[in-house]
């Protein structure tokens, strides 16, 4: 594999988008739009893996991060947690492009509100394959946000500043901030336009396909704290039971519920 | 009015003799640590401590332990050998999706209470009733060879 640029740009460049930049200086545009309108309208809704699912992706940092006063980074975990350890990956990811200190993630489980999180499927193998870029963008928009911050409390261009593990230095004064320090100034600015992001090499990852990441959820598990659909309690909440036949492939023939509403609190 | 000695604690629950010890624990009582798998004693989920030895609560009146001290997952991180084990599965990295691994660490647990150093067999003998859908049954045999290491160590 050939490695890219150090000054390597995401460009979030569509075919449609393309053609558009290329038509300001030739002629093609021109010709396409007489040729095939159709095909080229097509090209623009149609939408592939994680944009074609409903409600799609959210790349929106202030959607999925938080960061505390004290530096305690929260991410929003988007997925159902079964075993397969999502709620430690897709923390992992955002706290990699973030160049946060593991130590100091929390995750929090997202509702189920797919206008504000995007897709909430968790099947297909597909949380990773869908959500590892829009989750670095989070990670990478949040860095960049720490890094303008510190850049305008220093005074400073923000290309001196640089983010690593934790807090943001400005390498020719040897000045530092925390996350924590800069989370409100950061908060206030405006999330970094996708293409003007830059995101990590592999060369620069601190988590990403690196041993030694102990499952966020470890510690509540041994100790009997982790919460599972069985342990939410509302007050109030009936609960449901299926009753099935006897035998298989057995259908109802009649219902009659007069001695099971005797038990207490059957309703 | 049933008394119950629960991790410490005497508990005063208004329920029926033949109530399961898993639902007063859980549902009466309040600690959820202790889990419902099948509610026929066959899988291991519900596994707790009376008097020390493990029992599976979803199969246990709680009129029959009356005056007999409980313990559950949740209390664990007080037991001196209880946290050698958690430590140890931990280290290990066990759980994947942990809905088994309270009811695992209890009975590894009682297993090293009662013997400290047990053999391979020893370890399949004790913990054969506590099932892994995730199937993690190898990190949990590593990990309590790890915990009796450990206890041996501290031992010497």
């Amino acid at each position: 594999m050939s490695a890219l640029p150090a000054d390597f740009v995401l460009n979030n460049l569509s075919r449609r988008g393309f053609l558009k930049g290329v038509g300001a200086t030739g002629a093609l545009v021109v010709a396409a739009s007489w040729g095939l309108p159709d095909a080229f309208a097509a090209d623009a809704v149609k939408k592939y893996g994680g944009d074609a699912m409903p409600h799609g992706l959210i790349d929106d940092p202030k959607v999925y991060v938080s960061i505390a006063t004290d530096g305690t980074v929260t991410v929003i975990c988007n997925r159902s947690e079964m075993g397969q350890g999502v709620r430690t990956s897709l923390s992992l990811v955002v706290a990699d492009e973030l160049d946060a200190d593991w130590a100091h993630v929390k995750v929090q489980q997202a509702p189920g509100d797919e206008v504000r999180y995007g897709n909430q499927d968790t099947d297909g193998s597909r949380s990773m394959r869908h959500w590892y870029e829009p989750m670095r963008r989070c990670g990478a928009s949040v860095r960049a946000m720490l890094e303008q911050a510190a850049a305008e409390q220093w005074n400073v261009p923000v290309g001196e500043c640089r983010a690593q593990l934790h807090k943001v230095i400005h390498q020719p004064s040897a000045r530092e901030l925390g996350y924590g320090e800069l989370a409100t100034a950061a908060g206030a600015l405006a999330v970094p336009a996708r293409d003007s992001l830059r995101l990590k090499q592999p060369s620069e990852f601190r988590y990403i396909g690196k041993e030694g990441v102990k499952a966020i959820d470890g510690a509540d598990i041994v100790n009997g704290r982790a919460v599972y659909g069985a342990d939410v309690h509302f007050a109030g909440m009936l609960y449901a039971t299926v009753a099935r036949p006897k035998v298989y492939g057995g259908k109802v023939k009649s219902f009659d519920a007069s001695a099971a509403l005797k038990v207490p609190g059957v309703v | 009015m049933i008394t119950l000695k629960l991790n410490g604690q005497d508990h005063s629950l208004d329920v029926t003799e033949d109530m399961p010890l898993l639902w007063a624990i859980r549902d009466v009582a309040g600690y959820n640590g202790t889990k419902f798998g099948c509610g026929m004693g066959l899988c291991g989920a519900c596994t707790i401590h009376i008097d020390g030895a493990p029992a599976r609560s979803c199969i246990t009146p709680i009129g029959a332990v009356k005056g007999q001290a409980i313990s559950t997952i949740d209390n664990l991180h007080t037991d001196p050998i209880g946290q050698v084990v958690q430590q140890a599965w931990l280290d290990t990295a066990v759980a994947q999706c942990g809905y088994c691994q309270g009811g695992q660490i209890m009975s590894a647990t009682a297993l090293l209470k009662t013997n400290p150093n047990p053999s391979d067999a020893q370890i399949e003998e004790a913990m054969v009733g506590n099932i892994c859908r995730c199937g993690t049954y190898n990190r949990i045999k590593t990990a309590i060879r790890q915990a009796a290491t450990h206890l041996q160590e501290a031992k010497a």
